[in-house]
């Protein structure tokens, strides 16, 4: 299981930023107004942010001090991108027919081209960043305070991790110490849950289903079992670019693909019905 | 299951990670250290590129001034403008002023004149009715 971990934790996915060009300076060449990053899949494109921004500082045609008045958000074909999702998570939503139908073709460069854009305003779906990184941090550990009830009914064991403990545990993220990630969420995740966090994305919205790890029976409830109903087609479920059997154990695989927020994010895509 | 789960996870890393040597790892401390200090580390490349950068701003200066200046002169133009209509409009009241005396003394004149016409037609009426009522 150690090994599936250790392969969902590396994910990374090659990203093309390029930036609004209402922000450049009049004349820079575009190939100048890009970056190329590999980003990790769990993590939140957010973080790297200021990254891009000060990579890209020389061309930006005001100081970066005057661009924290604006909102930033990133867009992918003009539909912006929640950022309070992990970046994978983002990508399988978005690119679900490169996922199951991948080239396999050796010459084929799997990029993901996204725009970086600013305004006064954020759209409808994009949580607008007030307080820069630390706005981050807090939601990202306030999602690990709802893991933690839905895992265990409360959330004493959470709030019972000292401050420079969560510390370590936001800086594990940041700077992919998984060791560190796993001391912390292997004492916040118990060996028997009483209930999965998932959280199911169709069509461009996300459902939080209630997810008991056993039925009624005492049996183990399956993936298929909280994404049955979900649609009428044929559907693939799949977690970390890769497509999940549907009779797999709830648990089991929520132990092996969880997300760095605690929850267990499943993209559903609908099949055509000729497949 | 593990078996194929790693089968499926290898071969998307195969498939995401093809070309990875052209996109930029992030560095996880200095990522760390920014946020943590907030400190704005400038980009390595800015030297090389100061000189591409430098002369694009310039190019923009250039324009503005340009610009500064076309607008200077619609101003000057504008003023001068307004400059004479003012003058005209104080040369118009003036002659406005002149018209309006040389018409009051023209009809005090002309006022007198009647006067005068209509004394000189009565005193030659009363000389006729005088001369008529010698002759009956």
């Amino acid at each position: 299981m150690n090994a599936i971990r250790k392969l969902v934790w590396d994910g990374a996915l090659n990203v093309e930023v390029t930036i609004d060009p209402e922000l450049v300076i009049k004349g820079i060449p575009k190939n100048k107004t890009m970056v190329n990053l590999r980003i990790p899949r769990d993590s939140y494109i957010m973080n790297y942010l200021d990254y891009i921004l000060t990579r890209l500082e020389a061309y930006i045609r005001v100081n970066l001090k005057d661009l924290k008045e604006l909102n930033f958000w990133f867009e992918y074909d003009g539909i912006p991108l929640s950022w309070n999702y992990p970046t994978g998570v983002l990508y399988d939503i978005m690119n679900t027919k490169d996922v199951i139908t991948a080239a396999r073709d050796t010459n084929h460069l799997n990029m993901w081209r996204i725009n970086l854009t600013c305004g006064s305003q954020v759209p409808r779906n994009v949580i607008p960043i007030i307080e820069g990184t630390k706005q981050i941090e807090k939601y990202w550990m306030h999602q690990w305070k709802q893991v933690c009830f839905i895992l265990r009914g409360s959330s004493k064991q959470i709030m019972s991790i000292s401050r420079k403990e969560g510390q370590s545990f936001w800086e594990s993220i940041l700077r992919r110490d998984m060791e560190t990630f796993n001391n912390i969420s292997t004492r916040i995740i118990p060996k028997k849950a009483r209930f999965i966090p998932v959280v199911i994305h169709i069509n461009d919205k996300f459902i939080q289903p209630v997810a008991p790890s056993l039925n009624d029976d005492g049996i183990e409830n399956k993936v298929i079992n909280i994404t049955e109903g979900l649609s009428s087609s044929e559907i693939a479920i799949i977690s970390h670019g890769v497509v999940i059997p549907k009779k797999s154990s709830l648990k089991e695989v929520y132990d092996r693909f969880l997300s760095f927020d605690g929850f267990l994010h499943l993209i559903i895509q609908e099949q055509p019905a000729n497949t | 299951m593990d078996e194929f789960f790693m089968e499926k996870l290898k071969e998307r890393d195969v498939i995401e990670s093809r070309f990875s040597e052209l996109f930029q790892e992030v560095d996880g401390d200095a990522l760390w250290k920014q946020q943590q200090n907030n400190v704005q580390t400038a980009g390595k490349d800015v030297t090389e590129n100061n000189r591409l950068i430098i002369s694009k701003l310039r190019d923009e200066l250039m324009e503005k001034e340009v610009e500064l200046k076309r607008l200077q002169e619609v101003i000057n133009v504008q003023d001068k403008n307004n400059e004479k209509l003012n003058d005209e409009l104080i040369t118009v009241n003036i002659e406005n002023n002149i018209l309006q005396e040389k018409l009051s003394s023209l009809n005090k004149e002309h006022n007198k004149l009647v006067q005068r016409w209509l004394a000189k037609v009565q005193h030659e009426v009363d000389t006729m009715n005088a001369h008529f009522e010698r002759d009956s």
